[in-house]
């Protein structure tokens, strides 16, 4: 089983998850999956935005490199996180990946249509959900290219 | 006049006698004539002979004849004489006749045709009406002449009992009355009109066929046990003035009341005397003569039908034909009934087939979630853990991880069984042999680690949903791997068609099914062995996808001779 303590993170990837045991299961799995990420948790739509854009305690928060972002959400949905994420000439560029456990074609198209990057539905076995992980940081962590911020 | 009316007539005026004779020539009258000179009339042997023979044929006559005398005024007068017919028809005698009036015997000064010009002579006939003395009423046809005898003039009236005559004619003409009515019933109640239209049309000959007047039809409805009389909002709804009126009667009082109280009919001509009368509410239009009839259903009143206030007596007549109205009255109720049962029961299934498919879905939809957590962390807990407690702990974890990964296959398998219903793509030309080769596709492993062998004979085209067809035939496939016997399996799935509908049918040489489970297996949850795992919703959800493309499955097997699942696709397949 890898261990990565002792390699340095990968990136710095902003959770935006209000169920905790989803949180950690997601930690545990990159975990698992031996790809090591630095990550930031938020609970709802609008502590992500305050996040994003360094408001209030997060005035100083780094830039992430990704965004992962449950849609069901308390106070702001993640519809609109994603909208304004993808209407702000800064952050339009993170990229954005919705997390959910919603397999409706609706809602799949509603967010590629905001902009999303990519729509990954929460596999249900263990096994498949580190694969996943594993695949959205070497992906969008090591083999895409962003721009210079 | 009949061919057995004889009338003497001794006419000493030879003019008169003329006349007389040229008017009955005309009439096409036969007739002998004798002529006898007065002379001789007066001998008395020639008048007691003629006198003689008019007796004989006055009393022998069958029909009633009356002499009256005209007075002055040209009014009828007194009877002068009267035969025995006469005496018999009215049943007054001879003597009481001779000192009474046409009057008397209801015969009026038009029914003796006075004024209303007839010529002398004239033969036509007209329809009187008589009273006996017993006060009976009698039908005749009277004819009647003014003749001048020894220069005054009298009325010959000769009348036949023509009673019994109307009365056949009059049932004759009222059965097919009848009949017709009843006929349109019939017809419309296999048009399937409504109740209100049966009602009204039920109301309209009620009161055509007893004699006009007002009234009312109507129902009685099973939840409630009101009177449901909408033939009331019809006519009569302007013309009543009773406060809070409403053709639905929660109660019902007095002589309707009764009728339906005692399920019996009710024919009162003086409904006002009547003890059981309760009269009418205030503002209700005065009720001069009545005649109700309950519908009945066996044992329970089902609706009433009234009449009130007809242009004549309600009479026994009318009653049998109110009777008659009821009994189709009481089937149209009847009808409509079980039409009402039948819709309510179609709507409830639809309902609870509709509450249950949300509820599957709803119920594996958000089972999901909580599911996904438990697995998720019991997996975990066996990736990190597995092995490094003690052996209870890993029995625990191993337990913990199997419950929740069948778990996870009955959620999958329950949402995707109501989904078959709900989630359904339309219908459209589908390839089976394009369907088989995706269900093999996605079976590759399955059937490579059983050494399975599949063959096929060429499919046809289907209208249907493509992805379901792919699982229907997918869930066969797995199910012929799962119980498979110790024999290499072979699976061959073939096709027949049949009249109307393709037979496909899914043949392996497995363990089988008895006989007595052939139809248990289809259904939800239903598994015949527990240690072969599985949901036991893999061939419910085939029955499912087979009854949406409107064809049957079922299984021909016996235990240890392996399977044949066979299912049908009509061969022109819409979705409705």
């Amino acid at each position: 089983m890898n261990t990565s303590e002792d390699r340095k993170p990968v990136g710095l990837l902003l959770v935006v998850e209000d169920t905790k045991a989803d949180v950690r299961l997601l930690k545990e799995s990159f975990r698992e999956s031996g790809v090591m990420v630095e990550s930031t948790v938020v609970e709802d739509g609008e502590e992500a935005m305050a996040y994003l854009l360094r408001r209030g305690r997060f005035n100083n928060a780094p830039r992430p490199d990704m965004v992962l972002l449950d849609l069901n959400l308390p106070r702001k949905d993640g519809r609109e996180v994603l909208l304004e994420i993808k209407s702000d000439p800064q952050l339009k560029s993170i990229p954005v990946v919705i997390l959910t456990t919603s397999t409706a074609e609706e809602d799949v198209v509603e967010c590629y249509d905001l902009g999303a990057n990519c729509y990954v539905v929460k596999p249900i076995d263990l096994d498949e959900y580190i694969r996943a992980t594993r695949a959205l940081a070497e992906f969008w962590f090591t083999v895409a290219k962003y721009p210079e911020t | 006049m009949g061919e057995r009316d004889v009338v003497v007539m001794v006419v000493e005026n030879p003019e008169m006698r003329e006349n007389l004779l040229r008017v009955l020539e005309q009439a096409g009258f036969g007739f002998v004539m004798e002529e006898v000179a007065i002379a001789e009339l007066r001998n008395t042997e020639v008048l007691k002979e003629s006198e003689r023979k008019f007796r004989e044929l006055f009393e022998g006559a069958s029909d009633a004849i009356f002499v009256i005398e005209v007075g002055d005024d040209n009014t009828p007068g007194h009877f002068i004489e009267a035969n025995g017919a006469a005496t018999q028809m009215l049943g007054y005698s001879r003597d009481q006749l001779l000192s009474m009036t046409p009057n008397d015997i209801g015969l009026q000064r038009e029914d003796l045709y006075l004024f209303t010009g007839p010529v002398m002579g004239d033969l036509s006939t007209i329809e009187v009406t008589l009273v006996a003395e017993d006060g009976r009423k009698i039908q005749g046809e009277s004819s009647t002449r003014i003749v001048e005898v020894s220069g005054s003039m009298i009325l010959m009236c000769i009348i036949r009992d023509i009673t019994e005559r109307k009365r056949v004619e009059e049932a004759l003409t009222r059965e097919n009355e009848v009949t017709k009515a009843m006929n349109d019933l019939k017809s419309a109640l296999l048009a399937s009109s409504s109740i209100e239209e049966l009602s009204s049309r039920v109301f309209k000959y009620a009161k055509q066929l007893t004699g006009g007047g007002i009234g009312l039809v109507g129902y009685i409805e099973l939840d409630t046990g009101d009177l449901v009389a909408t033939t009331l909002s019809e006519e009569m709804w302007d013309v009543c003035n009773v406060r809070d009126k409403d053709p639905v009667f929660h109660k019902i009082g007095g002589l309707l009341g009764w009728i339906l109280d005692n399920k019996m009919p009710i024919l009162a001509n003086s409904p006002k005397l009547d003890p059981r009368s309760g009269g009418v509410p205030e503002g209700h239009l005065p009720i001069d003569r009545l005649l109700g009839v309950p519908a009945v259903l066996g044992n329970n009143v089902v609706g009433l039908l009234a009449v009130a206030n007809a242009s004549r007596e309600y009479c026994d007549e009318d009653l049998a034909t109110m009777q008659r109205l009821a009994a189709f009255y009481s089937l149209a109720i009847q009808h409509k009934r079980s039409e009402e049962v039948l819709a309510k029961h179609v709507e409830n299934l639809a309902r609870s087939n509709a509450d249950l498919q949300q509820f599957a879905y709803i119920a594996s939809h958000d089972l999901q979630e909580p599911l996904r957590m438990v697995s998720s962390y019991v997996q975990l807990l066996a990736r990190r853990y597995q092995g490094k407690l003690d052996k209870d702990a890993d029995e625990f974890i191993e337990f913990a991880v199997d419950g929740a990964h069948r778990m996870q296959a009955l959620i999958n398998g329950l949402l995707e069984y109501s989904r078959v219903s709900t989630r359904g793509i339309q219908f459209e030309p589908v390839s089976c042999d394009a369907v088989l080769d995706s269900a093999l596709r996605n079976l590759q492993v399955a059937v490579e680690e059983s050494g399975a062998i599949v063959t096929r004979d060429p499919l046809p085209e289907v209208n249907g949903d493509a992805v379901q067809l792919v699982q229907l035939l997918q869930n066969l496939i797995v199910n012929a791997i799962k119980f498979r016997s110790d024999d290499p399996l072979c699976v061959h799935v073939s096709v027949e068609m049949t009249g109307d509908e393709w037979i496909f049918s899914v043949r392996d040489n497995g363990i089988g099914i008895a006989p007595e489970n052939a139809e248990r297996i289809f259904q939800l949850f239903e598994r015949l062995q527990t240690e072969k795992g599985g949901t036991g919703l893999g061939l419910a959800i085939c029955r499912k996808i087979v009854e949406r493309h409107h064809g049957r499955i079922w299984v021909e097997s016996e235990l240890g001779r392996g399977s044949i699942f066979y299912f049908t696709i009509p061969v022109d397949t819409y979705e409705h």
